[in-house]
């Protein structure tokens, strides 16, 4: 399988640093505001949190990164995703409805992509697969769209 | 024909009959409230709601006015709104379904709803509440003409002759109303009759009283059986049962009267309905897949239920449309045979490994001795640990249930406890298949392989749980492979058949 472009574990870094410092902000307003209550000594609790959220700003986003990979193949694209609950999804290029390329702004930032395949099914009509290099995606994207349009003939 | 068209004038009246009872509730209310205020207080309520009615009539007339429609060639036009107009324009390429309801009031006045269903995620997206009985067939005509591609002859207002493939006759429904009896309504009006006793608005003892019982029987009863009366809860119990059979039989004539399952060109089409008169085409092009299910009791008189799975988003049921709600095997094989459906066997052939036990019945069989620790803060509560036990016990059952065959041209997947499923999927029919392994399943080696197909359910989509690993990939693998030639067979079909159709096959079809 095709690892992800490794640029994704700096966007996963620092949306996981986002997020730790959001939590981070609110555990030194939880210890300000309730310094009296708390027998612990001051900055215990903060600096606990801030070892948990180092940890996991710096692990959680290799664990996340190495849970995905691809597989193109010749008429169709499998994705495997998921740390909890393991998923690999196989989706032929026929059943493809239309594709998405998607970029938020920290995407842009680093030239990543995320490939979106939606198809009419339920449980598995749009089938993600993010941090791909931009070429990449749009490599990605022409070629299936050419399969689409071959299968239409 | 290409003439902007009104709705039947009844459909301003249609609206406002449904928003009376809710007025004339208010009215009693605003009625009730106002008595002790004199004459002027109530001429002045009056009055007003005087001014409401007008105001409701000149919206109602305003609405009707506005709302017209247009059938163009290869298209309709609905256009709509009081204050912001709505333009909609409906290709017929892209309708699933026209659906002709008729509801007790359309039928006294001779008028029908029609539903252009495309399966888009909007409801109501073409919903035409309410033309004249003849306008709607000529409008169900025309849009589906393309598919239908009647003989120029046939007279416009009647559906071509189509073929019974099964319908119910009054016995039959009245037999699967019996079975239908819903224990959801017993526990409900049990329960709710527990209330009103609480509350004291219902005296349980009093029903005994009326049925015959004698004053001083309740009492004794009462005396004997605590409050009151087992005399009392017997009967109770058994207007009850009655209750819910009754409800059942009514609720499922109501329903099916006249149930009726036609072939036609385009496909199945479904009548049924004692006051509100319904009519549902089943498109054999846009069918995913067909669903089996057959219920303890009503099995065991050998009686199952068909459905099939179509590509109609809108649809409250996910796209699920019962073909044969109460049938014997023989006339479910027909029905199938019917949409080119393969006859599943009722036993496919493989089963999910030993090990899936495990993964079923291992983690509530550890909760159990986890739970029955509450014992040691009360003996009694000991009792709870049964439940995770009872619980195993039915996964266990579940197991040997769950079955799955890779049949010529479809895939058969069973699963069910008190109810089994069967459902049957043509491999041309799939999606996306995904293998997928949670915490549990990962331990011990097992995974899941789940089908996806247009239009499946959100939940109880089918699936086959606890595979090995290794067997799970394998299957997908195997279901793609099978997809591709299926599906190129498929279309090479459809193009045959009507070479004009290529430019509209859906991806999904």
């Amino acid at each position: 399988m095709t690892p992800l472009h490794p640029s994704q574990v700096t966007l996963l870094r620092i949306r996981f640093a986002i997020a730790g410092a959001v939590l981070a902000a609110l555990l030194l307003v939880g210890e300000l505001v309730a310094a009296e209550a708390n027998p612990l000594p001051f900055g215990t609790a903060l600096g606990a949190g801030l070892v948990l959220i180092l940890i996991g700003v710096w692990r959680m986003p290799m664990r996340r990164y190495a849970a995905w990979g691809y597989r193109m193949e010749e008429d169709e694209l499998a994705v495997r995703h998921g740390l909890l609950v393991r998923a690999l999804s196989l989706v032929p290029f026929g059943r493809v409805q239309h594709i998405d390329l998607a970029q938020g702004p920290l995407e842009r930032a680093l030239g990543l992509a995320t490939l979106v395949l939606n198809t009419a099914g339920t449980r598995g009509a749009a089938v993600r697969l993010p941090g791909l290099a931009q070429a990449d995606a749009e490599r990605i994207r022409d070629h299936i769209r050419g399969k689409i349009r071959q299968d239409l003939l | 024909m290409s003439e902007r068209q009104r709705l039947h004038p009844a459909a301003m009246i249609g609206g406002s009959l449904k928003a009376l009872p809710g007025a004339a509730a208010g009215l009693f209310g605003i009625m009730t409230a106002t008595r002790e205020g004199g004459a002027l207080a109530a001429a002045g309520v009056f009055g007003a709601i005087g001014v409401g009615l007008l105001i409701m009539a000149a919206i109602a007339v305003l609405s009707w006015r506005r709302f017209t429609y247009e059938l163009l060639p290869g298209e309709i036009i609905i256009e709509q709104g009081l204050l912001s107009r709505q333009r909609r324009v409906i290709p017929f390429d892209r309708v699933q379904d026209v659906a002709i309801e008729r509801p007790l009031l359309a039928r006294l006045i001779g008028t029908a709803r029609v539903r252009i269903e495309t399966g888009g995620s909007a409801a109501d997206e073409g919903k035409l509440d309410m033309v004249s009985l003849g306008e709607a067939q000529r409008l169900r005509d025309t849009i589906r003409g393309r598919e239908e591609r009647r003989p120029a002859g046939g007279r416009p207002t009647e559906a071509p002759a189509e073929e019974v493939i099964f319908e119910m006759a009054v016995p039959r429904i009245l037999l699967f109303g019996l079975l239908n009896f819903s224990l959801l309504f017993i526990a409900v009006a049990l329960g709710a009759l527990q209330y009103l006793d609480d509350v004291g608005l219902v005296d349980m003892e009093s029903w005994a009283d009326e049925a015959g019982f004698s004053d001083e029987q309740a009492v004794e009863a009462a005396a004997a059986a605590g409050e009151i009366g087992f005399a009392g809860v017997a009967l109770l119990l058994a207007l009850v049962v009655l209750l819910g059979f009754v409800t059942g039989v009514a609720r499922t004539l109501a329903r099916d009267f006249g149930f009726r399952l036609t072939a036609g060109v385009a496909g199945l089409r479904r009548r049924r309905g004692l006051f509100t008169l319904s009519e549902v085409l089943i498109p054999a092009r846009r069918t995913q897949a067909a669903r089996l299910d057959r219920r303890w009791l009503s099995g065991w008189l050998g009686f199952s239920s068909l459905s099939f799975q179509t590509l109609g988003a809108d649809r409250k049921d996910g796209g699920v449309q019962v073909a044969a709600p109460f049938a014997r095997a023989e006339e479910i094989g027909r029905v199938l045979d019917r949409l080119g459906f393969p006859r599943p066997p009722e036993r496919p052939p493989q089963r999910t490994p030993r090990r899936a036990l495990l993964r079923r019945c291992g983690p509530w069989l550890a909760a159990a001795p986890l739970l029955a620790l509450l014992g040691l803060i009360r003996l009694e509560l000991t009792a709870v640990a049964a439940v995770p036990v009872l619980i195993a016990l039915g996964q266990a059952l579940a197991w040997r249930r769950a079955r799955y065959g890779l049949m010529d041209a479809a895939l058969v997947v069973r699963s069910g406890l008190i109810r089994r499923r069967i459902w049957v999927i043509p491999y041309d029919k799939l999606q996306t298949a995904a293998v997928t392994r949670g915490p549990i399943q990962r331990l011990l080696g097992l995974a899941t392989v789940a089908i996806d197909t247009a239009g499946a359910p959100a939940l109880g989509a089918p699936e086959i749980p606890d595979l090995f690993g290794e067997d799970a990939e394998t299957l997908a693998r195997t279901l793609l492979d099978r997809f591709y030639p299926a599906r190129a067979a498929r279309k090479a079909a459809v193009i045959q058949e009507s070479p004009e159709a290529l430019e509209g096959i859906n991806l999904a079809t």
